[in-house]
This record gives structure tokens, C-alpha cells and sequence, in this order.
């Protein structure tokens, strides 16, 4: 009984000085919740329904490796933070002993505090995360302006699970660290409490100015290298041109040719990293001791000594911070304009049009009556252009498939849009191309050869006719107006209407001979992704019999030898974007967790060194310093010591973008030609001002709490 | 003496505690230092001379009456200003040194002066030249883990003369020292006291340390219990007598004071 008061006591003043702290690892639960309901919400199941099976396996055991090295780096953060509470406490903790409490009764005593604070953060992160994760559902899919049917956040007691599972896990292990501390830390130790001495000695100082000197060397290697990288050297891509006729940019060539020239840049910015940190506190009493007319001065002398010995005790920790900060800027700012790429490069799918039913089916269908039943039913209207009796052509002698339509549906298209079509002469045929395949060898040809049966019944008279090709060049948004067949051959020949051919029976086209396919409905529709999508979900479970396959457009249907067709922008967006939205994930995540670790161990290291520093204060404070004063140089400390690894992880992430994006240009992207990177480069900017925000808050949130500590001295 | 006293202290209280439980630390105390005297403040731990010495100080508020440093009232005086006292006609001299640890002994020396915003010129001059009155040139530039507990009480008095303060304060200066070390370092307060002519008033429930003092006042309970003046050509050892026999009557026993 005794002793659980005592751990709740120490709780609640543990809690009131180190609130921030308790904070993040609120935070930590809460994030963890939320991505973790995330993965494992209809949300994913929805996208990676008509995701590559390949792709859906690797996103899975991509969440589950993030979540498990989350939790490692977490329980890195917590025994920190809690060596920071014992080592306050270690005076009591001897008290303790002294008096005769059993070893075991204090490890209970900072068991129970443990727990205390592991129900606390679980409790009170879950209930943050629940709503949390609605409002990023909503965030996201804003920034990447798609919408996901199905993508709603229920409460799940799985996830609840799993975050308590993975936290007591990480609470149990840093119960576990705390019990061995004390359970092997000498009495009189604990009783005078040990605070480190910094000596600079001659042999420190050689250090310093070796490691500083090293520091150069490699941040000069890495800028260097980032500034003068040639990328077509490096990767053996040039972005312009170098796609594959899949879209695919040719990447993989080449790559390896000066790979080692970036890890050896990588390499430069670790160790310059290291070999910073490990020098500045050096370099920083050379400065102490050489110019006396800035130190001598009001308290420079002794904030400037403050902030050496901190730099000095916390070399090591601070190059991780940095490490991780980099990584975390780089990430979350790479992340965001990744996905603007991503969204942009598909500029040239982008179509008037919100959607697309078509449908192709045999004589005897009457696909207008299953498709009105469908949409009409839910006072969904189809408008735009519903166009019969397109055909498709083969040609002989074409390098390619390619599409052929009737002069009469094409017009019909370009009416919609209010684009005059040309009429073809009886022996001519338009040849239609997109700006995107100008340079393409199609159009080397004058003229076209078409086979086709004269009588389709008796399948007699073979007519060869030899027609003019006319060039016409359309906008890509014209092109790829309708029907997916249009989007992907972006050639698109357009028969003449004297050749009649809506007469042709059904048949499937091979072999050069010209036949009239199928009856087909177009149906284009402008309806807002999140009224349309539902429905068309329901639409392609429920039509009746045969088997349904999405594919990575569209939603495809087969019944009966009857193919149901639907095409959203939305989805084309949403499945081109699976890789961007998965990094959005994962940058947020890794990002997001890597800022809120660093800060926090900002702010410990803080909070240590005012606590340590409350007799250096008080000493002050008898020699006549106002308070005005003290809070002022506690103020320059804290600004100085935040604002270091800031700084140089702000730089070094810069220079890691000039080199990576581009290349996740190449990636994400189809055509980084679209890319508008003016709106890019303003969008990561707005995200690294909100890490610059996050930043300042934690700076100034610890200011506060370390003043109080301070002032309550 | 016709001298103005520097110092004027007149019917001090300092009680603790609330209204149920109130403690009286210091209860009517009344004395005047004057300039260039060398006093001390005896009495046993709990007597209520370290309060009295916080509260000239400015650390401390009184209760009730009034301190006056050179005909200025200090009981007053708002916070910032009590600052500005404190860096300005006060020097401290602790049981503990009170050295700031990150600090070069000259650092902590110039510390008292950079924040009266001296040019950095002069800061140097006067601590170079302190240094050299107190005999630690060579400790200067050394971390006061470093060196001694006797140079780092006379680094800590170097500290304390360098604005050259009207009032110097000594806290059991002589507590963590060793005897050796004790004698030395009150040699050297003997030696600011009469041959710098600087007024100080130490605290001290050590006879040894007490026996170099002018004046000692005693205190019991809070309140004023006997006052040695020491004679013209009375010898420090006559004194220490006299004052043994005072600490006698004090305590009743002689090891609470020794």
C-alpha cells in the first residue's frame, strides 16, 4: 500500500516537470495507433483488391517491419527518458536503501511507476488515436485528392490489441532495464549522485581540431558530391525520354555504375556528422577562451561554457539526433512531393470526365437495361454521350493493334467536347495521334491497306481497300476522352462513313480481317468520386454470374460473353498512386515518429542539464544576477541547442533531395514531363515550415517546463 | 568613532511557518558595522545567524524591521533591484565556495564583473590583478576540480573583491577547509580586512576562524546574547580565549560550537 502511494506521488511530480516527455510517448501510442489501424482497415483491402498480388504481400510486411522497428526506436526513447527520471531521483532512491526498504520494494516502487505511466500513455493514446485516425483518413486522401470507397475508421479492437500488445511489450522492457539499474547501483552512489566532469585537456584538444577537420573533409565530400552529380552519369536515366514502351523508366541499367560514388557521399555526411558534434564542444572553448570581448560580457562567458559542456557530454547522441532528423525532414518533405509528383505526372489522364461505363456485349443483351437498372436505381444519372455500334479494326500490315471506329461515334465524342472533327473523304481515314506520340513512326505511313469480308454472312468477297491516312493531331485529353481502349493507344484510326459498317454481325476480329466486334456502349459520366465510386462498387459485385477481375484500371465484368467495363479518374488516380500513397504512409510514420524522438531527447537532455545546473543557477543568483538575466542565457542555451541539429539536419536533407528526387521523378512518376515542379518545390517547403513548427513547439514547450524546474530552484 | 556605520540593522524578525506553527529564526536583532571593521556572528547551528546573514544578503526577506547599507534601505527594494544590489555592493564567500564548476577559476572571478558589463579590457586587468593580491596567478586558468579547497576559497574571495563591494559576506568560509588551509585562508581575509580595508561580517560557529575577527556578536535563539569587542592590543590568541569562554557560557557545551 505504502508503496504504490509513493510510486503515484512520484508519478505526479514526474509527471508535472517532465510533461513533454509524457507527451511524445502519448503521441507515440496514438501514431502507432492510427497507422497501425491503417494497415489493417478495409482502407488497404480496398486499394490492394485490384493491387498486384506481389505488391499487396510487400506493403503488408512493409507496415508490420515499420511498426516492429518503430517500437525498437521507442523503447531506445523510453529508457532514455526514464534513466533521465532515476538519475533525478537517485538521491531518494539511496534514502530509501539507507533506511532499509528491500532492493526489491524500490524495483517494485519503480515497477509500479512504469506501469502507472504505461496505462496512462496507452489509455489516454488510444483514446487520441480513435479520432486521429478519421481525421488523417480525410487529410490524406486530401492531399492526394483521391477517394477510396470503403475507406471509413471503425473502432477495432484488434488494433487496441495490437498498440497495447507492442507498448506493454516496450514498457515491460524498460521495467526490466530500471529493475537491473537499480538492482545493481551501490548505495553511495545513488546517494551522492554523480554529475561528469568536463576536462579539457591538450589531448582533447588535438581531438577536437582532428575531428573538426574531418568534419569538413566529409560534409565538403557530400555537398560536393550533391552539387556536381551528374544524374544521367549516375543512374543511366535520362529523364526525357528513357521510358520503356510499358511507361517504365529505364532505371535499372546502369544504376550500379557510380552507386559507389553516393554511398561513398552517404558516407562523408555520416561521418562529418559524427566528427561535428565530436568536435564543436572543443572548437566551442577554443572560441570561450580566445575571444574574451564577446565572452566577457554579461553571462556569455557562462552560457557559452553551459552549452560546451552539454554539447561535450552529449556528442554522441547528438549526431543521432541529427542522423535522425535528416532522415526525418527528408522523408517527410521528399514524401510530400513524391506524391505531388505522382499526382501530377498523371496530368495527361486527367479526363473530363469523372468516369466511364462501357459496355460491350452480344446482339441479344440488352445492356442498357442493366445498366440503367443499376445506376437509375440509385437516382445515379449517366449523362454525356452514350455511343452504339463502335468498332474495332484491325489492320493488316500494322506494327501494332489499333483501334478503328466509325466516323459518326468519334464525332460524337468530339461534339461533347465542342471540338470540330474533320470529315473523312470516302477514301480517306483519319489517323488521330496525341501530342505525346508525334515523334512515333506511324506516322512515316501515307497510306493504310484494310482487308474485310464484303458479305460477313456468307463470309465471301474479301475487299482489299487501300485508303489515304490523314493526320490529326488531338489534345492527350481528347484522346483519352472515353473508353480505356482509347487511353492506352493514344492512335486511333477513324473510318470514313461511307464505308458502312453497322451491319456486321459479332464477331471476334483476328487475322487482318475487319469485323465488327461487338455492340458497345459508352457511357460518360460527371459525378463526384465519392457519390460514384460506392456504386460502382456495388455494381461490379453484384451484377449477375461469371466471375469479375479488376485490373489495374478499371473494373471488368464478363457475363455471359457480355464485358462490363467501368473506368473512374478516381480509381486510375488512386492505382497509380498505390506506391505514392503507401510512401505517404510510411514518411508520415517513420517521419513523423523519427521528430517526436529526436525533440524528446532534445528536451531530456534539456531538462538534465538544468536540473544538474540548478547549483551553477543558484550561484548566479547570489553573485546578482536578475532573473531577467538567467532566464536569458537558459533561453540562448536552449536555442543554441535545438537549433544545431536543425540546422544542419535542414542542409544535409537538402542536399539528399537534390540528388533523390529526381530520381523518385523517375519512379513515381510516368512522365516526368508533367511535372509541375514549381507547385512541388512551394508544397515541400509548407511541409518543412510545419516541421519547422513542430520544432518550435517542443523548443518552446521545454523552455517553459525547463524555466519552471528553475525557478521553483 | 565618529564614522557613519556601512551597515545598520534595526529590530529584525524573521519568523517561519504559518500562523499555527510559527518558528522565530530571528527575533529583534539590532547592530551597525561600520566601515573597514571585521565582525563575526557566532552561535550554535539553529542559533539564526545564517538567516540573519541571508537577509542582509537579500536572499531572504525579513519579516519585520530594517537593513540599511550605507544609509540606504535594502528591505524595500523590488526584486530586480535586490539583483542589482546584491552584484553591486555585495561579495559572498560560502562554506562551499560556490565556484561555478564549468568555469575557469578566471572565469568565475570575471563572472562578477561581466555581468556589471565592464569592458572586457578591464575585466581582465582587475582579475589578473585580484589574483595576484590573493596569490592564485597560477590556478587561473585551471577548472576549480582542479585545485585545492584552499585556492578555490580564495579564488571564491577573489570573486567576492573584484567589484569591490561595500559589504563582504562570509558563510562559514572556513568549513570545508582543512586547519592548515583554514589559517591561510584567514590570513587572507585578516590581510583584506586591514590592508584593503574591506568590511567584513562572517558567520562562523568555529572559534578558531572567529578569533581573527575584530568584533564578534553572539546570538541565541534569535536573539542577541553577548558582544566581544577585541582590545587594541589584545593578541588573536588573548581573544580566542575570551571568546572560548563566551561559547562556554553559550551552549553550555562546549561541542556544539567547536
Amino acid at each position: 500500500m505504502m508503496l504504490s502511494k509513493l510510486s503515484i506521488r512520484n508519478m505526479r511530480r514526474s509527471l508535472r516537470d517532465y510533461a513533454l516527455y509524457f507527451g511524445t510517448l502519448i503521441i507515440s501510442v496514438t501514431i502507432f495507433y492510427v497507422f497501425n489501424s491503417l494497415a489493417n482497415q478495409s482502407f488497404l483491402e480496398s486499394i490492394l483488391f485490384r493491387a498486384p498480388e506481389h505488391f499487396t504481400a510487400n506493403i503488408e510486411a512493409a507496415m508490420t517491419a515499420i511498426s516492429a522497428f518503430v517500437s525498437v526506436l521507442l523503447i531506445f526513447l523510453i529508457i532514455y527518458g526514464n534513466s533521465f527520471l532515476i538519475k533525478r531521483r537517485e538521491k531518494e532512491l539511496g534514502v530509501y536503501l539507507t533506511l532499509g526498504m528491500d532492493r526489491t520494494d524500490v524495483a517494485k516502487i519503480l515497477f509500479g511507476e512504469t506501469f502507472l505511466i504505461a496505462v496512462l500513455a496507452i489509455v489516454v493514446g488510444i483514446g487520441l488515436g480513435v479520432p486521429l485516425s478519421q481525421l488523417m483518413s480525410v487529410m490524406i486522401f486530401h492531399f492526394l485528392g483521391v477517394y477510396i470507397p470503403g475507406l471509413t475508421f471503425v473502432f477495432s479492437w484488434g488494433v487496441v490489441f495490437r498498440t497495447t500488445l507492442y507498448f506493454g511489450f516496450v514498457f515491460l522492457s524498460v521495467s526490466i532495464v530500471n529493475v537491473a539499474t537499480v538492482s545493481r547501483s551501490k548505495i553511495l552512489h545513488l546517494l551522492s549522485g554523480s554529475s561528469k566532469q568536463v576536462n579539457f585537456s591538450k589531448f582533447f584538444g588535438i581531438l577536437s581540431g582532428g575531428a573538426f577537420i574531418l568534419a569538413l573533409v566529409g560534409f565538403g565530400y557530400w555537398v560536393f558530391t550533391t552539387l556536381t552529380l551528374d544524374l544521367d552519369d549516375l543512374f543511366g536515366l535520362n529523364f526525357d525520354v528513357s521510358f520503356t514502351e510499358d511507361g517504365l523508366p529505364v532505371s535499372e541499367a546502369s544504376s550500379s555504375l557510380s552507386g559507389a560514388s553516393l554511398m561513398l557521399a552517404f558516407s562523408g555526411l555520416v561521418v562529418g556528422v559524427f566528427a561535428f558534434f565530436l568536435s564543436l564542444a572543443g572548437v566551442l572553448a577554443f572560441i570561450v577562451k580566445r575571444c574574451k570581448k564577446i565572452t566577457f560580457y554579461g553571462l556569455n562567458v557562462f552560457t557559452l561554457r553551459q552549452l560546451t559542456r552539454r554539447l561535450h557530454l552529449n556528442w554522441l547522441s547528438l549526431s543521432f539526433i541529427t542522423l535522425m532528423m535528416t532522415v526525418s525532414i527528408f522523408m517527410l518533405v521528399a514524401g510530400r512531393g513524391t506524391v505531388l509528383m505522382g499526382a501530377n505526372a498523371m496530368v495527361y489522364t486527367d479526363r473530363p470526365f469523372d468516369g466511364t461505363v462501357s459496355v460491350r456485349h452480344t446482339p441479344n443483351f440488352d445492356a442498357l437495361e442493366v445498366v440503367d437498372e443499376v445506376f437509375l436505381l440509385r437516382e445515379f444519372e449517366l449523362s454525356g454521350t452514350r455511343i452504339d455500334s463502335i468498332v474495332d479494326i484491325e489492320v493488316q500490315g500494322w506494327i501494332d493493334w489499333i483501334n478503328g471506329f466509325a466516323y459518326e461515334d468519334v464525332s460524337a465524342i468530339f461534339d461533347f467536347h465542342n471540338t470540330p472533327l474533320p470529315t473523312p473523304a470516302s477514301n480517306e481515314i483519319l489517323l488521330l495521334v496525341s501530342g505525346l506520340d508525334l515523334d512515333d513512326t506511324y506516322l512515316l505511313k501515307e497510306q493504310i491497306t484494310v482487308t474485310y469480308f464484303e458479305n460477313w454472312v456468307s463470309r465471301d468477297h474479301i475487299v482489299e481497300e487501300t485508303f489515304d491516312l490523314v493526320l490529326v493531331v488531338v489534345s492527350e485529353n481528347l484522346l483519352v476522352t472515353s473508353d480505356q481502349i482509347l487511353i492506352f493507344d493514344q492512335v486511333v484510326l477513324v473510318f470514313p462513313p461511307s464505308l458502312d459498317l453497322s451491319d456486321m454481325p459479332f464477331v471476334h476480329s483476328s487475322g487482318g480481317i475487319i469485323g465488327r466486334e461487338r455492340n458497345h456502349f459508352l457511357f460518360d459520366f460527371n459525378v463526384e468520386a465519392h457519390v460514384a465510386e460506392p456504386i460502382f462498387w456495388e455494381f461490379a459485385r453484384t451484377i449477375p454470374s461469371g466471375g469479375w477481375n479488376p485490373t489495374e484500371y478499371d473494373i471488368f465484368h464478363t457475363t455471359n460473353n457480355n464485358m462490363f467495363n467501368v473506368t473512374t479518374t478516381n480509381w486510375i488516380r488512386v492505382n497509380s498512386n498505390l506506391m505514392s500513397i503507401f510512401l505517404t504512409f510510411a514518411t508520415l510514420y517513420i517521419g513523423g515518429i523519427f521528430l517526436l524522438v529526436s525533440l524528446t531527447i532534445l528536451f531530456l537532455q534539456q531538462m538534465i542539464d538544468v536540473v544538474e545546473s540548478k547549483k551553477r543557477y543558484a550561484t548566479l543568483l547570489q553573485l546578482g544576477v536578475d532573473d531577467q538575466m538567467r532566464s536569458r542565457s537558459l533561453l540562448a542555451q536552449g536555442i543554441a541547442y535545438f537549433l544545431i541539429p536543425l540546422t544542419l539536419a535542414s542542409l544535409h536533407s537538402f542536399f539528399a533531395l537534390q540528388i533523390l528526387l529526381p530520381v523518385f521523378a523517375g519512379e513515381i512518376g510516368d512522365s516526368p514531363a508533367g511535372i509541375d515542379f514549381n507547385h512541388i518545390v512551394r508544397a515541400m517547403s509548407i511541409t518543412f515550415l510545419w516541421v519547422v513548427v513542430v520544432y518550435l513547439i517542443y523548443f518552446i514547450l521545454s523552455y517553459v517546463q525547463t524555466k519552471r524546474v528553475l525557478d521553483r530552484g | 568613532m565618529t564614522t557613519t556605520p556601512i551597515l545598520k540593522v534595526k529590530n529584525v524578525q524573521k519568523y517561519y511557518g504559518n500562523d499555527k506553527n510559527v518558528t522565530k529564526a530571528v527575533h529583534n536583532i539590532t547592530f551597525d558595522i561600520n566601515e573597514g571593521e571585521f565582525v563575526g556572528i557566532m552561535g550554535a547551528s539553529g542559533s539564526g545567524k545564517t538567516t540573519i546573514l541571508n537577509c542582509i544578503a537579500t536572499i531572504d526577506h525579513l519579516t519585520s524591521g530594517n537593513i540599511w547599507l550605507r544609509e540606504r534601505s535594502i528591505t524595500d527594494l523590488k526584486e530586480r533591484e535586490l539583483a542589482k544590489f546584491r552584484r553591486e555592493k555585495l561579495g559572498f564567500i560560502f562554506q562551499d565556495f560556490n565556484l561555478v564548476d564549468t568555469l575557469t577559476v578566471r572565469e568565475n572571478i570575471a563572472l562578477a564583473l561581466t555581468i556589471l558589463k565592464i569592458s572586457p579590457k578591464v575585466i581582465d586587468e582587475k582579475v589578473e590583478k585580484v589574483a595576484k593580491t590573493l596569490g592564485i596567478e597560477a590556478t587561473l586558468d585551471k577548472f576549480p576540480n582542479q585545485i585545492s579547497g584552499g585556492q578555490k576559497q580564495r579564488a571564491a574571495s577573489a570573486r567576492a573583491i573584484v567589484t569591490e563591494p561595500d559589504l563582504i559576506l562570509a558563510d562559514e568560509p572556513t568549513g570545508a577547509l582543512d586547519s592548515k588551509s583554514a589559517r591561510t585562508f584567514m590570513e587572507t581575509l585578516t590581510f583584506l580586512n586591514q590592508d584593503l580595508n574591506k568590511t567584513i561580517l562572517m558567520v562562523t560557529h568555529d572559534t578558531f576562524s572567529a578569533s581573527y575577527a575584530k568584533r564578534i556578536m553572539f546570538i541565541k535563539d534569535g536573539k542577541m546574547f553577548k558582544e566581544l569587542i577585541k582590545g587594541q592590543s589584545e593578541t588573536r590568541r588573548q581573544f580566542f580565549d575570551r571568546i572560548i569562554e563566551v561559547v562556554t557560557l553559550l551552549g553550555g557545551d562546549q561541542h556544539d560550537v567547536i
